[in-house]
């Protein structure tokens, strides 16, 4: 990293320059980012402490006067019971989405490096399908699959014997409506674990592989002793980035009730959502959206030092 | 972590083809070897099998969506569904591209997403040089930065947002939006263009030091031609991040001239004189995923470089 310093250094070059142009390059990066990063932060910062006035008039029309009242909305908002089910139900749902599509993301990474060239071409290229779709158009696309009246999948369902699915209404219960939409959110995070743990799989030594069979491991034994060290930080990053990606899920659920999410569908973002832009209770939004960052900011601090230990972020 | 190219997946699999040939060839081997071999030849053909079950899986709702904007709206209500459309027709696709609003909301999503695209490349590029190529006091707050602002939920910064471009009159403006937009264009590619100029051996840019360019010939005729690729690249991505790009567009579009084809295909679903018309929302959700699916497909390999290096799907 310093060669390019030193071998500049006997150069006609004047010294005091070089400090300068690094700087120069970033300013209106740093521009940039402070205005649509930084104010925004500030702001719903500043709003999640400051008295909960109804409605924007009162926000803009009295804007000195807006008392700031330091942690109270913090307060409200933590001894509401509602707060706290919302909580366990994003936690709970993203744990059950994270877990899923590393397995099934990890499955299929497997199955890629087993079967024949066509089979992974054909595979892969399915998986770039799905992988490119909007998030919002599959959840529209999958709202229509499990369509009560004309949905495929009940159709399917009702194919088999001993099932009686016509007519089921799949988002009456929630439980239900939201494992439709862990349908989704896994079918769109596939591809891109699939395909990366693919690659990453590619990458362990065949000679090592090779002596772990040769010392009699079995698949089972050299998948756990070999491959799965190897892909260690690999996994650890894919499922920090799923879990920031899984807790924030919105369109999916947003798409599905059609912008009009009942209480049992609510997530913190979708609950955060609603009061603070559906509902202009801005304060109450701003402080929801506080909490939000701070559940993630410990997975984030945690991605970020795991760049730098692996030497990307160098 | 390399990208998986469709060309050159590995070649373990491949291994299958010649040891198909080896037994031929080598008849003479032990029974044993023999019977191992056969049974690895019927493990591999069970893999693709459950390979190709995968597949249809996974592609089913594209291909649902693909035959349900092709059918008749009486063949889609029917007790039984087609799985293959009986009377196909472009009548869905020929009333959506005629629809005014839709047309609109084709030419605002454009034009935002060009706009921020452009900008957050031309001053992304600056600031990956800067972390790729110098060491400067303040560089890692400098990358910290720009990391967590990638991983900040966007969702928590939409009510900040759309208060502080209300302040300054640029709420439900396209301007408006495209400044909202480069919170997540703009880390996205500076951390994946600081990848691939990183990628360019610092070896030539010494060279051409000590050979006489200046910097800025270092810059133009040495970097920037060996980057491109990557400039493409991470433009494709940021392209498909703003297009997809709903609750930002949702919270501060409010007109129909303003909004985008994301928020088109949410009221799509919701009004009422759409309701059941399901070919219709299909052929809209096809229309507004091709511009992005196809141009994934076509740059797949090179994004999932920038994406392993932890970008962010949005």
């Amino acid at each position: 990293m310093t060669a390019i310093e030193s071998r500049e250094a006997p150069s006609r070059r004047p010294r005091r320059r070089r400090p300068l142009l690094p700087y120069l390059l970033i300013l209106p990066c740093v521009a940039v980012l402070i205005t649509v990063a930084g104010w925004p932060l500030y702001k719903i910062i500043t709003l999640s402490l400051q008295k909960q006035e109804s409605g924007k008039y009162a926000l803009f029309h009295s804007q000195g006067t807006t008392p700031f009242v330091g942690l109270r909305n913090f307060g409200n908002v933590l001894t509401d019971s509602t707060f706290w089910s919302v909580l366990e139900r994003t936690v709970i749902f993203t744990g059950v989405n994270v877990v899923l599509s590393l397995l099934i993301g990890m499955g299929i990474a497997l199955l890629l490096n087993r079967v024949s060239r066509w089979a992974r071409i054909i595979l892969v290229m399915v998986l770039l399908f799905a992988w490119a779709i909007p998030t919002t158009v599959s959840s529209q696309v999958f709202y229509w699959l499990f369509s009560n009246q004309y949905g495929v999948v009940n159709h399917i369902l009702d194919a088999l014997p001993g099932v009686h699915m016509r007519g089921h209404d799949w988002f009456a219960d929630p439980h239900e409506g939201l494992a439709v939409v862990t349908a989704v959110v896994v079918w769109g995070a596939i591809p891109l674990l699939a395909i990366s743990l693919h690659a990453g799989i590619t990458q362990v030594p065949r000679d090592t592989l090779e002596a772990a069979r040769v010392d009699g491991a079995g698949p089972w034994q050299s998948f756990r002793s070999v491959t799965l060290p190897f892909l260690r930080p690999l996994i650890v990053i894919l499922t920090t980035l799923s879990v920031i990606w899984d807790f924030g899920v919105f369109n999916q659920i947003w798409f599905m009730r059609s912008g009009h999410p009942e209480p049992g569908y609510q997530t913190l973002g979708i609950y955060m959502y609603s009061q603070g832009v559906g509902s202009s209770h801005y304060n109450l939004g701003a402080t929801l959206g506080v909490l939000m960052m701070i559940c993630l900011l410990f997975v984030m601090i945690f991605y970020i030092r795991q760049l730098f230990r692996i030497g990307d972020a160098e | 972590m390399t990208a998986t190219e469709l060309g050159d997946l590995p070649a373990q699999a491949t291994s299958e083809g010649s040891g198909r040939r080896k037994i031929t060839n080598k008849s003479a081997a032990p029974p044993t070897v023999r019977r191992r071999r056969a049974h690895r030849r019927y493990a591999t053909w069970a893999w693709n099998t459950l390979a190709m079950v995968l597949a249809v899986l996974i592609g089913f709702p594209i291909y649902w969506m693909l035959i349900t904007a092709f059918k008749r709206n009486s063949d889609i209500t029917t007790l039984t569904p087609q799985f293959w459309p009986k009377h196909p027709t472009w009548r869905a696709f020929s009333e959506v591209l005629h629809d005014p609003i839709f047309r609109t909301d084709i030419r605002n999503s454009l034009i935002i997403t060009l706009v921020a695209v452009l900008i957050s490349i031309v001053i992304g590029f600056f600031g990956a040089m800067a972390i790729a190529r110098f060491r400067f006091a303040g560089r890692k707050v400098f990358v910290f930065a720009v990391l967590i602002v990638q991983m900040i939920p966007l969702l928590a910064l939409t009510i900040p947002m759309s208060l502080l471009l209300d302040s300054v009159h640029l709420k439900n403006s396209l301007p408006g939006i495209i400044i909202a937009y480069l919170m997540f264009t703009m880390p996205y590619t500076v951390w994946t263009l600081r990848t691939f100029i990183a990628n360019v051996p610092r070896e030539l840019d010494e060279a051409a030091l000590v050979d006489g360019c200046s910097r800025w010939q270092t810059f133009y005729k040495i970097i920037l031609p060996l980057v491109a690729p990557g400039l493409i690249a991470t433009s494709v991505y940021g392209w498909i991040l703003a297009w997809n790009e709903f609750a930002l567009a949702n919270t501060l579009l409010l007109t129909n001239d303003k909004q985008t084809l994301m928020i088109y295909l949410l009221i799509f679903q919701s009004s009422p004189v759409h309701g059941a018309d399901w070919s219709g929302l299909m052929a809209a959700a096809t229309l507004t995923s091709l511009p992005v699916v196809v141009l994934f497909v076509i740059f797949q390999s090179r994004i999932s470089v920038g994406l392993t290096a932890g970008a962010v799907k949005g």
